[in-house]
């Protein structure tokens, strides 16, 4: 579905990204993990067309991307739930489901990505009517989803979802998460939490000063000592 | 009092129409477009030139027809003329808000010269679309009038619900609030920051429609409306809908007090005043943060 190849994007002469090679499956929910300053959120800015790369390719379905504005991008099918939700604070919780929902055409399906975000989060069924500004930090990373999820992505970027929030919240999200994979939405997930992100995820490519280190499943990366060591602290 | 009741709301529905379209670019795009008074002007001549060209064709003397198409020919104009002013010259430089104003500024000029250099430096008069006079609360005034205050209040309260309820308007808001997540949304911001700039441009196209017959215009008028414009919306609060059309209304009853109790030559003063007050006590204005209310 999602195919990166030989990326490199630099911030003047700071190097963000280098020969970044990663392939996402469909039906796959895959999850990048790394040390803040790593390059995750780069990456995903990448893919979604918020920053220009300098080098590489970056391909979707066949199609290369990687030229294209962000609107664009999103109109082919990929969703990215930013890191801080990045809301439409002065609006409320129904504005923002349906600015989510922009680009979608179907109305009946429309009606079936509503009915699924209030299933996965029904409090957002509850504030429909509030501004999304005056909700609480995990109920704004629902609403984040959610937005994204109205978009029917053929691809989910999310961006650290559980960044700040408390034990039992990042829980809900995550389980949110598995949810959406149930569903058949692919996913590429950058989360900071390696212990979350591991648990959830299919292929795990581990990012660290702009390159990535290593990669594959669960449990290859929990025979690596360092990985051990460094991320999941045993 | 009655009179400052009536000359106050005239007043304020021509500032309504001016600041609301300056404040929604504004709070769209963070774009001060100096050439906005500029767009007054050039509808105004565009509507008065129709309707002397339209005037000498023989058979063709009915007036309110006559300025209903140079209405709309000006009308259209202005439109494409705040595309093309998106598209030309605020896009390309709109990461530099001095880029955008200095260009905007340099427009202005342009337009002024523009039209001494099609027609004359002269002013000229447009005959009001709406003959007569009417009475109101014993104050006697000219019809075009009422004219303008009813379609000041219908644009301004279809502008704001187009804004409020819409799916364009909500792209607007979007855009105002972040304009990278709204990308992510697949909004295109440069077309919603051209709808804006559209919108604006139609609104300052119909003050001169409306406004413009029964008055003197003359190559310098931008710069008066500009500067309305501008006073109105730093003292709602720029880039605030709401805050654009309270200030409207309250600059308007205040410079008619002010023509009332100490003269109307003191009273072109008062916007001055007020950016210079608002500027340095309140500098978010009345109602006003950088996001689209």
């Amino acid at each position: 579905m999602l195919e990166l190849k030989k990326v490199y994007h630099y911030y003047g002469k700071a190097k963000a990204l280098e020969e970044i090679n990663l392939t996402v499956e469909d039906n796959s929910l895959d999850a990048v993990i790394g040390p803040n300053g790593a390059g995750k959120t780069t990456l995903l800015r990448a893919i979604s067309g918020l920053e220009e790369i300098d080098r590489g390719r970056i391909i979707f379905n066949g199609e290369r991307i990687d030229e294209l504005e962000a609107h664009e991008i999103a109109g082919r099918g990929i969703a990215h739930c930013p890191e801080r939700r990045r809301l439409f604070y002065d609006m409320t919780v129904m504005e923002n489901i349906q600015l989510g929902a922009f680009t979608l055409k179907d109305k009946a399906k429309y009606s079936k990505l509503l009915d699924f975000v209030f299933e996965i989060f029904p409090r957002l069924h509850e504030r429909m009517k509030q501004r999304a500004g005056t909700l609480s930090g995990g109920e704004q990373q629902m609403l984040a989803i959610a937005r994204s999820l109205m978009a029917n992505p053929k691809l989910l970027l999310l961006d650290e979802p559980s960044l700040g929030l408390a034990p039992k919240v990042k829980s809900r999200i995550f389980e949110a998460i598995l949810q959406i994979k149930q569903e058949g939405t692919t996913t590429l997930l950058v989360e900071q939490d390696a212990v979350l992100a591991m648990a959830v995820a299919d292929t795990i490519y581990v990012l660290e000063d702009g390159k990535i280190e290593m990669s594959g499943t669960r449990e290859e990366l929990e025979k690596e000592p360092r990985i051990k060591r460094v991320y999941l602290g045993i | 009092m009655e009179e400052i009741l009536i000359f106050g709301t005239i007043q304020g529905a021509l500032l309504a129409l001016l600041a609301l379209g300056f404040s929604l670019v504004y709070g769209v795009g963070g774009l001060l477009n100096l050439a906005h008074g500029a767009f007054f002007l050039i509808t105004a001549y565009i509507v008065y030139w129709t309707i002397h060209l339209l005037t000498s064709i023989p058979g063709l003397s009915y007036y309110p027809l006559v300025f209903g198409i140079a209405a709309v020919v000006g009308l259209s104009s202005v439109v494409t003329i705040g595309a093309v002013t998106y598209l030309g010259l605020m896009k390309p430089l709109q990461k530099s808000h001095i880029g955008v104003v200095l260009v905007t500024f340099a427009m202005a000029f342009f337009f002024e010269q523009f039209v001494k250099f099609v027609g004359d430096p002269k002013t000229h008069y447009i005959v009001p679309v709406v003959p007569g006079t009417v009475t109101l609360l014993g104050i006697t005034f000219p019809a075009q009038l009422l004219a303008l205050v009813f379609g000041s209040v219908i644009l301004v309260t279809l502008v704001t619900l187009f804004i409020s309820k819409s799916t364009i308007g909500k792209s607007i808001r979007a855009v105002s609030q972040d304009p990278e997540a709204a990308e992510l949304v697949g909004i295109n911001t440069d077309m919603v920051m051209m709808t804006s700039v559209m919108i604006s441009a139609l609104l300052v196209g119909f003050a001169a429609v409306l406004y413009a017959p029964g008055n003197y215009i003359a190559p310098r008028i931008g710069w008066g409306y500009l500067l309305l414009a501008f006073s109105v919306t730093i003292f709602g609060g720029m880039g605030s809908i709401p805050g654009s059309i309270l200030g409207a209304y309250v600059m308007g009853y205040a410079t008619t007090l002010t023509d009332y109790l100490i003269s109307p030559s003191f009273s072109q003063i008062v916007p001055l005043i007020v950016i210079l007050v608002m500027l340095l006590v309140r500098p978010q204005g009345l109602l006003g943060k950088k996001r689209l209310q």
